[in-house]
């Protein structure tokens, strides 16, 4: 680098607003379409346990705590979790969804995980991606 | 009465206690410099624009444990902070902002102090040196031949540089060679030559980054302080930050005209020269990398200590010519 490109620069950057901002007093949001950590909306879920097959950090654990009133439970360990948002992609129901928050780090990773107990929801899966029909569906 | 002004002159002003504050307001305003070139914010917390940062990490180091390996020599390994801060702060008290009158000089004002200040400023690479060695770490014992043979490269330049002022105000004595360049101002232009070679010396004297080859830290970990923790790094580094502060004094008194108006306006002086000086030093950092040990040795007697030379020749012609 020459010191004569190098000099300018920096004494303009002296005048200049800083780049970074005063960070664990001011934070900036995250890009709209960051990758969080996945959470579940348990009014959604219909238990087909697509998320828990496909995820491939084994990151997603499904248990029927209770066969009679089809209730179950999930958890989520987020120190498995890669933040793949494979388990958003999968979900029929769109019951998976990615969060925006990116201050996960903890103590201990016992208290890395996320459970919720629900009863098995009874919601139509979503039709698969619209393709244009070929000819015109039946009324 | 005498002993009571001795003391106060010793621990408050301009001894310890001065220095400990500027010190620290110094490598704040290092800091924050080198963090404006480098777009990022700097200390901005800890006191009003993180002005009391550099102390909090002063006292944070005093409150860690201190451990001191089981091979190295302990009573050596453990003086050598004290020792080095002892120096420093002597150093300091040579600097004509506190004994600026010639007519009353105080006890610290002497024919000859330039010499001394200069031979107090080496000391301090001798005790990185010996931080080193004695810290029997591979990593510290590199670090100590890197100090030691950085020494044998930016030493002469600095001398020559710093001497050819006073060659040309015809005395060893500070306050008399500021005294000289305050009565005809138009003769420090002759000396920039050697003041960019004594800026250059003086980064390579405080390891800054382009000179940082003895700790540098992607090689070699911390270099010659890496043994070292808790108070005796807190020493270390309130040690470096006052070199920072008598190093950029030595600089403005030689090169920038000395400290004048007496006490109050004096100082006022001294902070601004001091400033501009540590300003200039922050500059050269952000805008250089890290070199290896050859090519230190190799730029200082190629380009350093040739350009000292022919300042050392302006300087004799121009007396010649003046004289």
């Amino acid at each position: 680098m020459k010191i004569g490109v190098m000099m300018p620069e920096l004494l303009r950057a002296l005048f200049k607003k800083p780049a970074t901002v005063d960070y664990p007093f001011v934070r900036l949001a995250p890009p709209p379409d960051f990758r969080g950590s996945p959470f579940l909306k348990p009014e959604l879920c219909i238990a087909c346990l697509a998320c828990e097959r496909d995820c491939p950090a084994e990151a997603i654990e499904i248990l029927s705590t209770n066969e009679a009133e089809k209730r179950f439970m999930m958890t989520i360990h987020i120190d498995r979790c890669i933040h793949c948002a494979q388990c958003v992609d999968s979900c029929p129901t769109d019951a998976m969804a990615m969060d925006m928050i990116f201050e996960i780090a903890d103590v201990t990773r016992l208290r890395m995980k996320k459970q919720w107990e629900y009863v098995r929801a009874t919601v139509k899966i979503k039709p698969p991606p619209a393709k244009p029909p070929a000819s015109p569906a039946p009324a | 009465m005498a002993v009571l002004r001795t003391l106060l002159y010793l621990f408050i002003y301009p001894g310890l206690l001065f220095l400990f504050i500027y010190g620290t307001f110094c490598e704040w305003f290092d800091r924050k410099v080198y963090a404006r070139f480098q777009n990022r914010m700097g200390p901005t917390q800890t006191g009003k624009f993180g002005i009391l940062q550099p102390v909090a990490d002063f006292i944070k180091l005093l409150a860690k444990e201190d451990v001191v390996p089981d091979a190295v020599d302990k009573s050596l390994f453990s003086a050598l902070p004290a020792v080095g801060l002892a120096v420093v702060s002597v150093a300091a008290l040579l600097l004509p902002v506190w004994n600026f009158d010639l007519n009353v000089p105080g006890p610290t004002s002497f024919s000859g102090d330039l010499i001394v200040l200069l031979y107090l400023l080496t000391l301090p690479t001798l005790i990185f040196f010996l931080a080193g060695w004695s810290s029997t770490n591979l990593f510290s014992t590199v670090g100590a031949a890197r100090v030691i043979t950085m020494l044998f490269a930016y030493e002469v330049p600095l001398f020559l540089a710093v001497l050819s002022p006073a060659i040309l105000a015809g005395s060893w004595r500070l306050a008399e060679i500021a005294a000289f360049y305050q009565h005809r101002p138009l003769l420090l232009l002759p000396n920039l030559i050697g003041f960019f070679v004594a800026i250059i010396a003086v980064q390579a004297k405080l390891e800054r980054t382009p000179f940082d080859i003895p700790h540098a830290e992607t090689e070699i970990v911390g270099g010659t302080l890496t043994e070292y923790s808790g108070k005796k790094l807190a020493l270390f580094r309130l040690m470096l930050d006052i070199e920072l502060v008598v190093s950029s004094g030595l600089l403005a008194a030689v090169f920038l005209g000395g400290f004048p108006g007496g006490a109050i306006l004096g100082f006022i002086n001294f902070v601004i020269k001091t400033l501009f000086i540590i300003l200039i030093l922050s500059l050269l950092k952000a805008m250089t990398s890290r070199i290896r040990i050859d090519q230190v040795v190799a730029f200082s007697w190629k380009y350093l200590a040739p350009l000292a030379l022919v300042q050392l020749l302006i300087v004799i012609i121009l007396k010649g010519v003046l004289t």
